[in-house]
Parts: structure tokens; sequence; C-alpha cells
């Protein structure tokens, strides 16, 4: 599973102020300058070998600050834990990316989590269809239209995800985990725009198929 | 009221996905309120977006 999610492309990194933490001491001076090392020793470790265990100390390590971090600048709790597990997600995919001689890691790590902030925030005010509009159209059968119901077939939708062609999946991944358009994703896989959705279509048809939704 | 124009697929995704601008997005969302046919693979693009979470997190 995990091989399949592995992506790489090459990003703009910009620096930015990392952690605000003045050593009070050259004993605390050095372990800090310690982390540091081990940390980016880490995020090499998952770059070179996808290495699940310097992951999950990244993970530990990084984790907690980054969520402080993301309250400091103002958001809510749940929000902050989704900055950062979208940018744990960023660090496993764009790894190969970090340099030490530009950034230490906790500059480099920082920067992700910011500007993932900003991000989620844009997303969040993502247009939603007004329930309210006079012209709103129901749905034929709500019975049929239950999300909770949905929820109850996750796991039949992840076996069926698993299923689908290389190919089909690589485009989905691209789009939900590296935040690329359709049209972004045809320049990454070097193939047509046509292709592109076509591979979306035939991947929504082929889940909804296997989730007896054949309307 | 029926619609008989549908978005692609791939401008739902985007529109799920969160990376389709403000603009189209709007477009989408106006169309979503018209076509349950349209909201429902918006759905199952969302739950597949949260299954690919899921599977990001069995790596831990």
């Amino acid at each position: 599973m995990s091989s399949a999610l592995v992506a790489q492309k090459p990003v703009a990194q910009r620096s930015s102020p990392a952690i605000a933490r003045t050593p009070g001491s050259m004993t605390e001076r050095d372990n800090q300058s310690s982390i540091a090392e081990q940390m980016a020793a880490h995020i090499r470790k998952v770059a070179d070998h996808r290495d699940r265990a310097a992951f999950a100390e990244i993970f530990d390590y990084f984790g907690p600050r980054l969520k402080s971090f993301v309250m400091r600048q103002g958001s809510d709790p749940q929000l902050a834990e989704e900055v950062v597990q979208e940018t744990m997600v960023k660090i496993w995919h764009k790894s190969g990316q970090f340099d030490s001689k530009k950034a230490s890691a906790s500059t480099w790590i920082y920067t992700i989590a910011r500007n993932m902030r900003i991000d989620l925030l844009r997303k969040m005010n993502r247009p939603e269809p007004d329930m309210n509009d006079p012209s709103m159209t129901p749905d034929p059968d709500p019975m049929a239209y239950d999300k909770i119901a949905f929820d109850q077939e996750a796991d039949q939708l992840k076996k069926s995800i698993t299923l689908l062609p290389e190919d089909q999946q690589r485009v989905l991944q691209l789009a939900y985990f590296e935040d690329k358009t359709h049209n972004e994703v045809a320049v990454e896989l070097n193939v047509p725009l046509g292709t592109v959705k076509s591979r979306i279509r035939l991947a929504l048809r082929r889940i909804r198929t296997e989730l007896g939704d054949l309307r | 009221m029926n619609v008989n124009h549908h978005p692609s697929e791939a401008l739902l995704l985007d529109y799920v996905s969160g990376t389709l601008g403000e603009t189209w997005s709007l477009g989408i969302a106006t169309h979503l309120a018209l076509c349950p046919t349209c909201r429902r693979t918006v759905d199952v693009l969302e739950a597949m977006g949260a299954i690919y979470w899921r599977i990001f997190h069995l790596l831990k």
C-alpha cells in the first residue's frame, strides 16, 4: 500500500522564521542542535528508504509543536489538527526535496505548515450549494441518499479504491494528496487532458458500480 | 427543474479537492443545488478523499 502513495514532485521552498525559542544555556543549545540534526536525518531516511519508524519520530516530535504553532496563529484546535495531518502528508511526500544546506528541518516543516494553513483556510471558503435556493432540486429518493449508510460502506469503498488500476489511482492521489487540478495532473503525468478525465470517469464508474450505486 | 448539462467528473474532483478557483466553484455549487446526480457524485468523491486519508494513516 505504501508504495502506491509515494509521489515526488519539485516544489519551490521559501524560508521562514522557525520556532522562536531562545536557548537558555550552552547545553540546551547543544541539545537543540542535536535534535535538529536528528530530525534532518529522519527526513532523509523517509526520503531515501520510506522509513516509517523515522517518520513516526518526526510525527511525535513535530506533531504537538505544530499544533500549538497553528493555534497561536488564531486557529481552533480542529483546524490545527487538520493542518498538522496535512503537513505530515506533505512531509512524507516531499521529503526528497528537503535540503539541510538550505534550511533546517524545523524551518522546512514550519514553512509547509504555514502554507498548509493558508491553503486550508482558502478551501474552507469553498462555495457550497445553497439548500434554501428556491430552485433547489431535492433528491428523487431521499432514502437512497444516506450519508450514514455511505459511511458503513467505507470498507467496501476502501477495497474498491485499492483495486483500481494503477493509472487511475495515480490521478486520484495527485488530486487528493498533492492538491493538483486535473489540468496539473495531466502535465505531471505527461498525458493528454482527455486521458486524465477518462481515468477519473472510469474510476468513479467502477467504484459506484461496486458500491451497488447504479444510478 | 431538470438540468441536461453536467460538469465533468474531473471538474467535480477539483471542486472537492479545493483546487478549483472561486468562480468555477460557485458555478459548480449552483449546479449542485439543481442536480441530485452530481451531488451524489460529489459525495462519492468526498468519501474517496476520506478513504485516502485513512490509507495514509495506516502508514503511521
